[in-house]
Parts: C-alpha cells; structure tokens; sequence
C-alpha cells in the first residue's frame, strides 16, 4: 500500500482493481460499479446510505471503471475530512468500515436494487447524447479507441445494459472482481496511528499489479467521419499519431509541442485560428500520452469549416517547415512548468502521480523532469511536427434540411 | 496592511485601500506553491443601465461580457501572450455582476500584476478588432445554443423576470453585440474601469513583505479617475411573468425546472442565513436523503439526484429546482406540495445536526483551494461582507433558522416549466 504524507485538510484514498480486458466484460464494470454504490451490506436502501455518508461529514465516494491499455480498471476513491478538524475519533474507522464493506463484502442479490441502478445507468448513457459537445467529444473518443482495441459502441453498451442480468453481475464481481489485482493508495497529513488503521484496513485486499500495455497503432490510414446532428456549430476534431508515448525519451519535447500548438490562450492555433481570422470561439489540443495521439477540438461556424481545416492545415505545416524563435520555445517550457508546479498544490494529483508511479514502475523525480523539459531544443519541436500523421478527421455539422 | 486572523478557520486576511482608491487584499497561505492574483470590478452582464449628470445611459447587452474579450487587445498585440511570456496562466471571466481578470503563478508575481494593470488601463480598440470579436463570441453564443440547459434556463428566466437584465444571457445575444463599438466600450473604461471600483485580490503563496514594497509602489503609480457614475439600481417587482409553461425538445429526458423568487436584504449576511438554511431545508425535503427521493427511485420516476441552486444577484435573487424526469407533473406536483408542507415535517434536530456537519467540513475543505477562496473572497466584499463573516453566519444556522426561511419558500413567487422530450 503506498501512504503519502501532505499538508492538506482531507484525506483521499484510491483502491485500483484491475483485470484484463474482455469485450464481453466492460458492461458487466460498469453495471457492477453502479450496483456497489447504490446497495451496501449495513443499509437497506440508497437513502440509507446517503445518510451514512451525511454522518461521514459528507464522506465523498465515487466509484468508475474504465479502459487502460488492455485492463479494465475499477476506481474507488474517497474523500474526507481530517478526523481532528472535526473532533471526531471514530470518523476514520467509520469510514475505512464503509468502503471496505461497500467493496469487499458486498451482497449481490438484491434483484429489485439491480433492475433499478440498471435502468438508471441506462438513462445516463442515454442522456450523453443530451449534452452535444460531450457526446461528439466521447464519440471521437471512441472512434479513435477503436481503433486499438474491439470496443463497444455507446449504443452497442445501452443494449447489452438493458440484457445483463443480476447472475452476470454475480459471477462477475465474484469471479473476476474479488480475483483481480489491486493497488491502495492514501494521502493525507497522517498521523502514525491512522497510518496503522489504514493498512490494516486495506493491505490484506492487495495483490498483484496492474501493468496495462498500450498496443501500437495499427493503422495508419487516414480515417474521414462526417455526422450530422442538430446542431448550430460545426465540431472538428483531428487527431493524429505522434510515435511517443509515455516515458518516452521525446515525451516532454511532445508536450512542449502541444503547449505551443494549441495548449495555452497564446499558441499557435488559438492565435491564428481564434484571434487572427475569427473563425472559433474555442480551439485547442490536448494529448493521450499512453497511446501517442495528439488531438485538436474547435467548435466553428459551419460555412467555414474547410478554411478551418485549411487554416490548422497551414499552422501545423508551418511548423514542420520553419524552425520556432527562442522566445517561442522559452514560453511554452514555461507553460508546462508552471502547470506541474501548480498541480503540486493539487492533493488529487499525489495519488494521480503515485498510481502513474505504480503502471509505469517509475519513480517521479521533479527536478529530472524539469531537467527533461529544459533539454528539449528547437529542433526537436521541428521533428515532432514532421512525425505527425493525421489518422482521423471527425466533423459533425447540423443536419441538412 | 490591516491585519486580521481568523481563529476558528485559522487564516489571514491584509487588506489595504490606496489613494486612488484601488483595494487590494491579502490571502497567503505558506504552505502552497501557486500563487493567484486577480483584479476585479463589480460590473457584469446585469449593468446595463447607468446615470451620470442627470442622464441616463444604456448598454447594449453582453457589453461587460465583450469589454473582458477585448481590454485584451493592444497596439502591440494580444496582452494574453505578455503573461504567458512571463509563465503565467491568465483567465477572465464575466458573471451577471463582477468581471474578474486573474492569473495564477509560480514566479514574476508583481509583474503579472504589472501586467494586469497594463491590460486595465490601456484599452486598444478598433472597428476592426471588434468586428473580429463580434465573430468570435457569435461563435460562443452558437456554442451555447447546443447546450440544453442553457436554453432551458433562458427560458425560465424569461417568465420569472419582468425587466431586471438577468433575462438577458451574459453573452448577449447576435443582435446586441453587433451594437456593440469602440465608443461604448471607450465609455465603459472611462467611467466604470476607475480604481475605486477595482479590487486586487492575492492568495496562496504571497510574499508579504514584497507585497507591502508593491503596494508602496501602487500609491505612487496610481492615479484617481474624476469620472462620477451611478450604477442604476435594478427595479424589478416581485412577482413573475409567466406562472406556468411548456415546451418540447430534442432531448433523452424530459425535465422539470421551479423558479422561486427571493427577496432582496439589506443585511448580506442575513441573505447569506436565508440561503444556507434554505439549502438545507430543500436537503430534507427533496434531497438524497429524502423520503420521497427513495419514493422516486423505487417507482423508476427519476434516475439522478435532484438539483437546486440559488443565485444572489441584485434584483434577481432566486432559487431553480431542476429534476430530469419522465413523470414531470407527477414530480412537479409532488414538489409543489412538499414546499408547501411545514419544515418540521421533514426535519429534526438529529436530521439538522447530520446536515450541518457536512456544512461544516464542506467550508473547512473549501479552504484548501487558494483560488476558490480568491474568488469567494471578492465575490462577498462587492457585496459588503468578507468571505469569513459568510462562513460563520453558515455555521451560525440554527434549527429554527431552517423551519422558519423553508416556511416562506411557498409564498415566494414561482414559476414553472416543464420540458418534454420530443
């Protein structure tokens, strides 16, 4: 079990249970995630269990899973209040009893419970759709994941929700679940006897490790996808393979080239796309650094979607054929500095690090980080931007009448 | 600076007024890196009406909302890259009565706020930049446009409010923007964007003693502006448009939204113990730990947790109560009765103790975050309190506090929509 030690007024634990990927499984996650958060062995009902967590001092649970690599990682991570503060000795114990029953003792046989966190699961996927820029966002997501991995649609998820049944959901949890490899992780400003607590708590739950592996890219055809909604902007996203992941040795000159492309409210995209021709409200990149793609988002005027195009077209062109000034490259390693140094005042972000620490067997040292970054030269930004390949465009417009 | 601690929550406020009458105020906190400084103004989307010598003046809607896009403008270029130049973040942001421009920072502290004045007092701004802005936010209010709850809102807004400018969204909408040119927005810096209006907020790690040197400086530096304004006063009357309405949307979930005016205190703080007691009251009513939310889930009536926000703006003050539902009368009906219902129905002194505790811890957590803290500090001290006061009067809610402001919730004026899906 991994401890921290921070200034911060709350404590956060992370328990990470992951297993291999199986296709027919990420419902079965999902359904189970939804069914533990909403039954617990101590209380009968949900307004039970709200108020357990009201005398919790509001304990914060959330409880997901998700795709990593070829896993799929369960997440509980809990937040609450440094038990002095509040003058409250019992807090703690009541709260590692609360997760530890929640997670590990959990009675799966409650039909009535199952059909109705089924059919509220299957209403919030439906209500993606509702919030359209999210939706087009999570559909581009998965566009590009499919291309990695043989996953289901959101659609192909809302039928197979609606057929799973509570045995599907027992044999889950007791088959792959309660076998599959778990990590614990806390961090708060602990003190030795709640450190004890905690690990007796939890240690006895861990086992194994969970070393996701990212597959390569497959494919490296340029894949065109045009939708059509009702909407009143256009929505672009590109994407494109970069050839660097995670721990590579060019991942902070990647970064570096993502701050100064579209990461930050003076780069290049914003500047020429936004400012100088008018044509966005809204651009950037952001890049998914275990499978090597950086993406570009920006919500335009539909009769201006090709000089859209044209116009990150001729940025990134640019970039591949001219070398960046000093200054240029001076401001966006400041950028990415200034952000690692104020995620340090992020308590989530300890336990983001530590369990990154944990798939990666790495050991975050800050100095060689900004060493890294400093190191990175003109040059290789130019490199970066020549070992682009764009392996996606996906547009969506409003609906022809 | 005047120094003040407050014991129970253990933190520090310095707060000094210069000559100009700029504010600027102190929140460190030795313990973090990243330091966030703002300037502020109390000007926002719902300013639109303003009175000097006699004479009236009215801007168009959406005017504090482009003036914060465009103050960034200047001869030399986009003021935003000077602060990325110097490795800060910037930002700012509009709501219905404050514009905020801030940044956060790990070094070149003072020159970001150099940086920030600059940005403040030099406005450059051209026919043909703000035509190039007015493409811009057209492209924010398109944005907007897709997002449901946005348009639902508006709609609400529409038959809650009789003149009051909250109806107006805070971009404005296409044709007002258009209206929008340099001349009005040369007006508003000259009468609104005056020292005695600003306020300077710091929190997380500040240097005190280097601040002290800065704000020697800033006396020096700062001049007072001559120009008198009067923000006029809202006059809306206290009762709705539209009592009941309906519309049809494309959407996965039809949906429920109650508007509840609120009245108007002249105390602040006294609002601040009608709003928490009300949080709390609608807790025990129609929140998670409700009866009748059970009742919904077991009957599959509603499948997510059911929303309410109150909103304190001048004039405008009002709660929303927003529930997606594919029983919306049932579930408008239900909650009409609820609040109609005595308090002490719902609550006891054992449910009260329970919710005051997530009260309490809610605040101390708050207090880990330097940048939510800045904003909940200048937020309050336009409306002339400080954050502190605020938190204490929150935990100073009594039991009866709670039955007494839940009691006046169903004489408040109301009005309802329901949102059907298509």
């Amino acid at each position: 079990m991994i401890i921290l030690n921070d200034h911060f007024k709350s404590y956060i634990f992370q328990i990470s249970i992951g297993h291999l990927f199986q296709k027919e499984m990420d419902v079965f996650s999902i359904l189970l995630d939804q069914y533990l958060k909403a039954s617990h062995p101590s209380f009968s009902s949900r307004k039970e269990i709200s108020i357990a967590l009201e005398e919790m001092y509001g304990l914060k649970i959330s409880l997901y899973s998700g795709l990593e690599g070829n896993y799929i990682v369960h997440h509980l991570k809990a937040k609450m209040i440094q038990p002095k503060l509040v003058f409250d000795v019992k807090l703690l114990d009541n709260v590692i009893e609360f997760i530890s029953k929640m997670l590990f003792h959990a009675e799966i046989n409650d039909e009535k419970r199952f059909n109705e966190e089924k059919s509220r699961l299957i209403h919030q996927y439906q209500s993606i759709k509702d919030d359209k820029q999210n939706y087009i966002d999570y559909l581009y997501e998965e566009s590009l994941q499919k291309k990695f991995l043989d996953i289901h649609s959101i659609d192909e998820k809302i039928n197979l929700l609606k057929k799973a049944s509570l045995s599907d959901i027992q044999h889950y949890y007791e088959d792959v679940f309660m076998n599959a490899n778990l990590i614990c992780f806390a961090t708060g400003a602990f003190q030795d006897s709640e450190i004890k607590k905690i690990k007796d708590a939890f240690e006895p739950y861990e086992k194994g490790f969970i070393k996701p592996y990212f597959n390569k890219y497959p494919d490296y055809h340029k894949e065109k996808i045009h939708l059509e909604m009702p909407i009143n902007q256009a929505i672009l996203h590109m994407g494109y393979m970069t050839n660097i992941t995670y721990k590579d040795s060019k991942m902070s000159a990647l970064q570096i080239f993502n701050e100064l492309l579209g990461g930050h409210a003076s780069s290049r995209l914003f500047h020429e796309i936004r400012e100088k021709r008018g044509l966005c409200y809204s651009i950037y990149s952001y890049l998914n650094l275990n499978q090597g793609i950086l993406s570009i988002a920006t919500g335009v005027d539909m009769k201006r979607l090709d000089e859209t195009k044209t116009a990150i077209h001729d940025v990134l062109e640019n970039l591949k054929h001219h070398i960046i000034s000093d200054e240029e490259l001076i401001q966006a390693k400041d950028v990415l500095i200034h952000q690692i140094q104020t995620s340090l005042d992020r308590q989530s972000i300890y336990i983001q690090r530590a369990y990154r620490n944990h798939i990666y067997d790495e050991q975050y040292d800050l100095n060689q980080r900004l060493k890294q970054i400093n190191s990175v030269t003109k040059e290789d930004i130019k490199s970066i931007a020549n070992n682009l390949t764009c392996v996606l465009i996906h547009q969506v417009t409003g609906e022809t009448k | 600076m005047k120094h003040q601690y407050i014991k129970h929550y253990d933190e520090h406020i310095y707060i000094q007024k210069i000559s100009s009458g700029l504010t600027i105020v102190a929140l460190p906190k030795p313990d973090v890196k990243t330091t966030y400084a703002a300037i502020a103004l109390p000007f926002g989307s719902c300013h639109i009406n303003f009175k000097k010598d006699n004479k009236t003046y009215r801007l168009p809607h959406g005017s504090a909302h482009f003036f914060e896009h465009k103050i960034y403008a200047s001869q030399e270029g986009d003021m935003f890259s000077k602060f990325v130049k110097l490795g800060l973040d910037p930002n700012a942001m509009t709501s219905y009565d404050t514009t905020t421009y801030f940044f956060s920072a790990t070094k070149h502290i003072f020159e970001g706020i150099d940086l920030l004045f600059e940005t403040l007092d030099h406005p450059y701004f051209t026919d043909e930049n703000i035509r190039s802005e007015q493409l811009i936010i057209n492209e924010e209010i398109n944005m907007d446009k897709d997002d449901i709850m946005t348009s639902l809102y508006q709609r609400l807004y529409e038959n809650m409010f009789v003149s009051h400018s909250i109806k107006a969204d805070i971009l404005g909408t296409t044709q007002s923007i258009s209206e929008i040119n340099k001349e009005i927005l040369y007006w508003i810096h000259q009468h609104i964007y005056q020292d005695q209006h600003k306020l300077l907020v710091l929190s997380g790690n500040v240097d005190m003693e280097a601040l002290e040197t800065y704000i020697n400086k800033l006396e020096h530096s700062r001049k007072q502006n001559v120009h008198e304004i009067t923000f006029d006063k809202p006059n809306e009357p206290f009762n709705v448009i539209k009592e009941k309405d309906e519309l049809v949307k494309d959407m996965s979930t039809s949906r429920v939204l109650i508007g509840i005016k609120l009245p108007e205190f002249q105390d602040e703080l006294l609002f601040n113990k009608m709003k928490h007691s009300l949080y709390i009251a609608l807790h025990t009513m129609i929140g998670d730990a409700s009866d009748i939310h059970q009742e919904w889930i077991d009957q599959d009536i509603i499948h997510q947790t059911v929303q309410f926000h109150i909103t304190h703006v001048k004039g405008a003050n009002h709660l929303v109560i927003q529930v997606q539902t594919d029983y919306p009368e049932v579930v408008l009906k239900e909650i009409q009765q609820i609040i109609s219902q005595d308090v002490n129905k719902f609550i006891n002194t054992q449910t009260f103790n329970r919710l005051k505790k997530t009260v309490t811890a809610s605040q101390i957590l708050s207090l880990d975050q330097q940048e939510f803290k800045m904003f909940q500090y200048l937020k309050a001290y336009f409306k002339n309190v400080d954050m502190f006061q605020i938190m204490t009067v929150i935990n100073e809610v009594e039991f009866k506090d709670v039955v007494h402001f839940g009691n006046q919730l169903n004489h408040f004026p109301m009005s309802t929509l329901i949102a059907r899906k298509k």
